[in-house]
């Protein structure tokens, strides 16, 4: 079950071969009737008053393992993305979703990956690499939250590495729409019209050393920028780590002077 | 304000896909923070504190905002009359300008640790 035999090493830095490895392991697990059922609902029930568009869905491969990227805007996004993806999908969801007992039960049935954000995980990377290596497909959302703004926010360094790691296919997915039909913000969702376009798949070649993630790091992340902002039309900048003051608060020069109160 | 007491595990199928944080009890009181620390004097007595120095991850969730430790773990706060992304955006210009300041480099990322370049 472990993902890439670490004695072929050698001989799998190319995605070809590292692909052909998945490819001869076990098949993977067929998905659950709950996870038929709950994408059964979401296209038939859920989606329709969102008028969802879906162009370039021939990108997605039909066999084999690959990782789909999206950028995230709303809390609609993994029910748009998992209803419109061909192929089952294992996505990596928060944990903190899972820590109710009836979402705890729900999530893993419809192939959730639990992903602590606070704190780096290896535990998911290996539950993904391991999906991987049954050539199924996972979903990320690289950004690792919802967008504030509509805008893209920097993609997560370490899932990034992740992406390298894996030495699979990688389809960015472009949501456009989502943000204005809930944003983060939003109470509840409006009527509007949500756009999924998927791209070409992305190879960035399999690195299985360190050094070798690094140095292809700041690469990988301007490809993917550049993916998701020519395949959605909502994004206008490229995004920026923040580290602004909001406003009606301002630092100080006096280390022990209060700079935000509040109630909690 | 909330301290995560322990990890679960998450499993299915005789496998452990990963891991839950579980959080204690909900504390109320008011927060405060300076240049140097973020204070907690919760409504029925008693004050925690937390070095900007001392924080390990930084981020939002949901409608909280989140801090982690490694001596203490996570915490996360929810405000009554507030934003969380105001006060991410503050605690992250905070964190940003201490570990500046204190010469540890530009900060790139506040979660899953806050790094520097």
């Amino acid at each position: 079950m472990t993902p890439v035999p670490r004695e072929s090493k050698a001989s799998l830095e190319g995605s070809d071969a590292t692909l052909a490895a998945y490819r001869r392991r076990a098949s993977p697990p067929p998905p659950t009737r709950i996870y038929r059922f709950v994408r059964w609902i979401a296209r038939t029930l859920v989606l329709p008053p969102l008028r969802v568009e879906v162009e370039g869905a021939h990108h997605l491969p039909a066999e084999g393992p690959f990782i789909l990227v999206a950028n995230h805007q709303s809390v609609l996004d993994p029910i748009v993305v998992q209803g419109f993806c061909t192929r089952p999908m294992h996505t990596l969801t928060k944990s903190s979703q899972f820590a109710t007992p009836p979402f705890g039960w729900f999530l893993p049935r419809i192939l959730a990956l639990p992903a602590r954000r606070y704190r780096v995980d290896p535990q998911v990377v290996r539950a993904m690499l391991r999906r991987l290596s049954q050539g199924e497909v996972v979903g990320i959302y690289p950004e690792g939250e919802r967008t504030w703004d509509g805008e893209l926010q920097p993609m997560r360094r370490g899932t990034v590495r992740v992406l390298l790691r894996a030495g699979v296919p990688v389809v960015p997915c472009g949501v456009s729409g989502a943000f204005q039909v809930w944003p983060r913000w939003g109470r509840g969702p409006r009527k509007g019209r949500v756009v999924l376009r998927f791209g070409e798949p992305l190879h960035f070649g399999v690195h299985l050393t360190r050094p070798r993630r690094e140095a292809a790091l700041p690469g990988a992340m301007e490809r993917l920028s550049t993916a998701f902002r020519t395949l959605s039309s909502d994004i206008r900048d490229p995004g920026v780590p923040r580290g602004e003051l909001p406003a009606g608060w301002a630092l100080s020069n006096r280390d022990e002077e209060v700079v935000g109160k509040g109630t909690s | 304000m909330q301290e995560a007491s322990r990890e679960e595990s998450v499993g299915w199928r005789g496998e452990v896909l990963g891991f839950v944080e579980q959080f204690g009890e909900r504390v109320e009181g008011s927060l405060e923070v300076t240049h140097l620390r973020v204070v907690f004097r919760a409504t029925a007595g008693g004050t925690r504190e937390w070095l900007l120095d001392d924080l390990k991850a930084l981020q939002a969730s949901s409608s909280k905002v989140q801090l982690r430790t490694s001596a203490v773990g996570l915490v996360q706060f929810r405000f009554h009359d507030d934003s969380p992304r105001r006060w991410e955006s503050l605690l992250r210009a905070l964190v940003a300008e201490r570990w500046r300041k204190t010469g540890r480099g530009e900060v790139v990322e506040f979660q899953p640790r806050i790094s520097t370049r």
